[in-house]
């Protein structure tokens, strides 16, 4: 997918291209097929509570506390999301928590700088499981702006350093794109089931059934 | 006991009392209190997001998106690689191609990740033909980290070979008037060189004559195909938009039914047409909703009928030509 | 006549059993709810609308929220003094639960009826910032210490105002039971004879409780979230149920020795009660999303320079007119 360095030369594409795909394969979270389906036999648990579990993750993905952390740009407009016009609140994931032992999601907003990873990295270990990360903005997802051949500034997305569930794209991304990240995260989470919306809003008028992974048909893999 | 100074602010450093300062600090502290209860029953301010969208003002700005022109029927990206060489985030991935009988080079390939764009809007004000724009999107999310690299040219690949066949038909006309003209220019040339052979004597006068009349008589040559390109364009751009208009209301009267609608009333036309034009016609009207998604469904349901009346009426445009250029010869 | 659950009850274990019980229901449900109402609150002062997706108004995402903290993993860091680090959630909860028992919610009925009832709770509130002092000690983290050590100064400093005005209150009704300083307050709350005892209590035990405009132990700007820095899921629910049952309780104190506690026309006792015990919950609220947090130094300075002088400036007056009275 990389697009770095076209049109400036043939040798930057060059330079840039087996680097990103080198870290790719280093990063965690990615494993070769074989040791995944080890890992996941040995996950497997003998007995299933299917009522329960359902149960935990529709109350998991309704209580969503974030992390108290901004790394760049990005984290003025997650401020924004958790404030007043936008409020995260109504969701559940409102409840910012300055402790990484009482948060449950890692939103990466803003640029990860080499001298930032090891902190994340503490921070995203001090958090109890189960937890998950939302890359927030451009360079988190693959360095954006900062991104070419030979930098030595930054770590080329969040999924470098941690493993991510949603990303969202922008420079930086609109706090209604946070929010639906977050939506989208509660839809991972509770796998498609969901608590009945409500009624005293109304429904949700908007075609969500539209909104698939890949929303638009404009999207290219590779 | 004297005044307590580590209870004032640091800006008002009044000499007060104790007392006087305790009681003046409470009333400062009624007074914030009752901001918070006039606030407390206002209604909130909150857009309510999934419910509600956002209205995005006219410089909001997000992934860059080829123009859809409608004098075209299609983008007019000549891939000529100026946005691709000023991106400064190396998001812009362009290829094009030579068509025979098509006098520009047209783009074959137009991807961007905007997961590296950083909307400074350079490639739009670099582009000759201006045919990029800000789009707006403004809520795309993804579990994927390679999801968002966009294909610009994807909403206009069906129309493509249409596309290329009427530019082809008015690249042929317009090189035809040209060659008209050029002929036109070297017979007056050479009725005036005859006139000259013809006059004979005074050399030295008529040696002058062709050049001051060589200028003036490149000068209609060259504004001949420039006035003659609009005209040549100017029925293509109309007809089409008069059509869409006359079709839009009806499309817009009878929502539900009018995609229903759109091919039935095709097939009648569709049986007369000849086989290139059926195979360029897209069977459904697709509508250009991947980068309008804000707006309301019943407003982009209701562009995109608008669209597929426009590309239709273009269609028989073409067709026309065609069935003329063929009687012609 | 006053009548605890002892006489209802005759077994004793069973008399125990059943307050433990309802104590701990209510103490569970009284924290949902206000956890709730707090977050509705602040969102209406800041114009937004707060929890709406789970039940009608969002009323059971305080539920979701416990559920999810049972779930998730309990960390225990290394290097903890395990004991304290253990114990200090459970030893922040108790006190606060057997606070709840001792207060007469009608003019028939307490759970418990001692003839020190206002010592005891405030001997049971002054064990809670024993239980915080183990949480920051135990957890072997410079924030949790910190935080710890600011809650103890704090608490030392606010429980002096706190005892000076109640102190006042018990010499008008010559009782520390809790029944008895209601009864004294025949047709008039004892706020209107007291106003500025009422006014330093209520500061005080804003204080006490740890609460903002006074929750610098847990200021997150300064010193991450605290002395409960190091506690997850379930441990940390306890620190957040305790918090709010001991807003229960100071305002529970509040209502009976200055409020007129069940005392209320047209309607029956417990409804006054309550309703007085959640306004002053209300105002704590309020108070909260309004003001900034303060300075540590102006912490202190408030304590030692304004409440304490004027808190004994009240108690000598009061004295001196009951002298003269009687």
């Amino acid at each position: 997918m990389a697009l770095n360095g076209a049109g400036k030369g043939p040798e930057l594409k060059e330079a840039a291209q087996p680097a990103l795909i080198k870290k790719a394969q280093g990063a965690p979270g990615t494993l070769s097929e074989r040791e995944e389906a080890q890992l996941m036999a040995e996950a497997e648990p003998f007995v299933r509570f299917h009522l329960l579990e359902d149960l935990l993750n529709a109350a998991r993905a309704n209580s969503l506390w974030p992390l108290t952390f901004g790394l760049a740009c990005c984290a003025i407009e997650m401020m924004a999301a958790g404030a007043a016009k936008y409020d995260l609140d109504r969701f559940g994931a409102g409840v910012f928590r300055p402790s990484a032992r009482q948060a449950d999601v890692m939103i990466f907003a803003g640029t990860i700088s080499r001298k930032m990873g090891p902190v994340i990295k503490a921070l995203w270990d001090q958090m109890p499981s189960p937890k998950w990360a939302i890359a927030m903005g451009g360079c988190t997802i693959d360095g954006g702006p900062f991104k070419y051949p030979n930098q030595y500034a930054i770590y080329e997305g969040a999924d470098k350093l941690v493993p991510v569930d949603v990303y969202i794209p922008g420079c930086p991304p609109r706090p209604e794109a946070l929010i639906n990240g977050i939506l989208e995260l509660q839809n991972k989470i509770k796998a498609g089931r969901r608590f009945k919306p409500s009624t005293h809003e109304g429904p949700i008028p908007i075609a969500k059934a539209e909104r698939t992974n890949a929303p638009t048909g404009r999207k290219v893999k590779g | 006991m004297s005044a307590d100074t580590s209870l004032v602010a640091p800006g008002a450093e009044k000499k007060r009392g104790y007392l006087a300062l305790l009681v003046a600090g409470f009333f400062t502290l009624l007074s914030g209190m009752w901001v918070t209860l006039k606030n407390l029953f206002r209604k909130p301010v909150t857009l309510r997001y999934p419910r509600e969208r956002p209205e995005l003002s006219t410089a909001f700005r997000s992934a860059i998106d080829l123009v859809d022109f409608e004098e075209l029927g299609s983008h007019d990206c000549v891939a000529c690689m100026q946005c691709v060489n000023i991106c400064p985030s190396f998001c812009i991935q362009v290829e094009g191609q030579k068509y025979d009988g098509v006098k520009r080079k047209r783009a074959t390939k137009f991807l961007v990740d905007y997961a590296l764009c950083s909307v400074c809007g350079l490639c739009i004000d670099v582009c000759p033909t201006e045919t990029l724009k800000y789009s707006k999107i403004y809520d795309e999310v993804s579990f994927e980290r390679d999801a968002f690299v966009f294909d610009l040219l994807e909403p206009f690949v069906e129309r493509e070979e249409a596309f290329l066949e009427g530019q082809r038909i008015a690249d042929a006309k317009e090189a035809e008037e040209k060659k008209k003209k050029a002929e036109a220019a070297k017979k007056a040339k050479a009725a005036v060189a005859a006139k000259k052979k013809a006059d004979g004597g005074e050399e030295a006068e008529k040696a002058e004559k062709p050049k001051a009349e060589k200028p003036k008589a490149a000068k209609p040559k060259a504004e001949a195909p420039k006035a003659e390109a609009p005209k040549a364009e100017a029925p293509r751009a109309d007809e089409p938009k008069a059509e869409a208009e006359a079709e839009a209301p009806k499309a817009e009267a009878d929502a539900p039914k009018a995609e229903a609608d759109a091919p039935k009333a095709d097939e009648p036309k569709a049986g007369k047409v000849d086989k290139a034009a059926v195979e360029a016609k897209p069977a459904e009207p697709k509508p250009k909703a991947a980068f309008a998604k804000p707006d309301s469904d019943a407003k982009a349901a209701s562009l995109a009928r608008i669209e597929a009346a426009k590309k239709r009426a273009l269609e028989k445009k073409k067709q026309a030509e065609q069935q003329a250029e063929g009687e012609g010869e | 006549m006053l009548k605890t659950l002892s006489d209802l009850v005759p077994n004793v274990f069973l008399a125990m059993l059943l307050a433990a019980a309802a104590i701990m229901a209510f103490a569970t449900v009284n924290a949902l709810f206000l956890v709730w109402l707090e977050r509705k609150v602040s969102a209406r002062m800041q114009r937004r609308y707060g929890p709406t997706v789970v039940g009608p108004f969002g009323m059971f995402q305080t539920l979701v929220d416990v559920v999810k903290l049972l779930s998730k993993q309990l960390i225990s860091p290394k290097d903890i003094d395990k004991p304290l680090y253990h114990l200090a959630p459970i030893v922040v909860f108790v006190p606060v639960v057997l606070g709840l028992s001792l207060f007469p919610i009608d003019k028939s009925f307490a759970l418990v009826d001692t003839n020190v009832g206002l010592v005891l709770v405030f001997a049971f509130a002054g064990m809670g910032f024993i239980a915080i002092f183990m949480a920051g000690w135990g957890s072997n983290n410079k924030y949790a210490l910190l935080g710890a050590m600011r809650a103890v100064a704090q608490n030392i400093a606010y429980e002096i105002p706190l005892i000076l005005a109640a102190l006042a209150v018990t010499m008008i009704a010559r009782s520390m039971r809790i029944a008895d300083i209601v009864e004294a307050q025949g047709s008039f709350p004892y706020i209107l004879v007291q106003p500025i005892g009422a006014l330093i209590y209520y500061i005080s035990a804003v204080a006490e409780t740890n609460r903002a405009p006074f929750d610098i132990p847990e200021a997150e700007s300064e010193l991450v979230a605290g002395f409960h820095t190091e506690y997850s899921g379930m441990r940390f629910a306890l620190f957040f149920l305790a918090e709010y049952t001991n807003m229960v309780i100071v305002s529970m104190v509040a209502t009976s020795l200055f409020l007129g506690g069940y005392k209320g026309p047209l309607l029956p006792g417990p409804v006054w009660f309550f309703g007085k015990v959640y306004f002053l919950i209300f105002v704590m609220l309020w108070l909260r999303w309004t003001f900034p947090r303060l300075r540590f130094d102006q912490l202190m300075t408030f304590a030692w320079k304004v409440l304490i002088p004027l808190a004994l400036a009240n108690l000598l007056v009061t004295a001196t007119v009951l002298k003269v009275m009687s």
